[in-house]
């Protein structure tokens, strides 16, 4: 029940039409069988998990060049030659999370939610020391 | 350019189980930039489950999906900003 990230895929593209089109099958996230699982059968029960998705991208190329003078044997006219150059990067990362289960059972279909406590805990935390420093602040000033 | 902005409601592949069919039903925000000539972009996208249609016998059930773990956490960071607000507007008093 961790968003860590734990895998991480490096993937080498030759050209940005090559780098969209792999962009562009991230885009097979925002379907609704990005977020739910396909369903686990156990005796009687089938569970079918459901997951917020979340995940993040950039990219960006570049390139340039110039035309200027080429050295040149001595004595001989400079001639000019054009150079130039491009490259690019990009990067992004995914998460996913439990959010629910959806059992299938001989007495009904049911929806459970999944918790995460270690989310919880820290949001907790975060209020009551919030909380504190703020009653910390108003008895200072008393 | 400007950024595309994205939320839809989807239903995907329905299951079939125990005599019920079940339709996943989803959300997902996608927003999207492209720079010039393609030369830059980024994209954020976020897709959550919402309910699941549960179909028996020609009658449809709705089962929505409740992420506790958002709620909780909306709940508490929004009572700890209540009680912080309190607390100023007691500070201000007895000035």
């Amino acid at each position: 029940m961790s968003s860590i990230p734990t895998e991480v895929t490096l993937t080498a593209v030759k050209t940005p039409a090559a780098g969209m089109e792999l962009l562009g099958k991230l885009t097979a996230v925002t379907q609704p069988n990005a977020v739910f699982s396909p369903p686990i059968q156990q005796g009687e029960y089938t569970v079918i998990t459901a997951s917020e998705v979340a995940m993040g991208y950039g990219y960006g190329f570049g390139g340039g060049g110039g035309v200027g003078p080429a050295p040149a044997p001595e004595g001989k006219e400079p001639t000019e030659a054009g150079g130039g150059g491009m490259g690019g990067g990009g990067g992004g990362s995914a998460m996913a999370r439990p959010v629910a289960a959806v059992i299938i059972g001989p007495k009904g279909v049911r929806v459970e939610p999944i918790v995460d406590p270690t989310k919880i805990s820290l949001a907790f935390f975060t209020a009551f020391a919030g909380i504190v420093l703020g009653i910390g602040r108003l008895l200072r000033q008393k | 350019m400007i950024p595309t902005i994205q939320w839809q409601t989807q239903t995907g592949t329905p299951v079939t189980a125990a005599g019920y069919t079940i339709r996943p039903v989803s959300q997902a925000l996608a927003l999207r930039w492209r720079g010039q000539a393609d030369q830059q972009g980024f994209g954020l996208i976020w897709n959550r489950p919402t309910a699941v249609l549960v179909e028996k016998d020609g009658e449809v059930e709705e089962h929505p999906i409740t992420d506790a773990t958002r709620l909780t956490q909306l709940v508490l960071f929004l009572s700890t900003g209540l009680v912080l607000f309190l607390l100023r507007r007691l500070r201000h008093s007895r000035r």
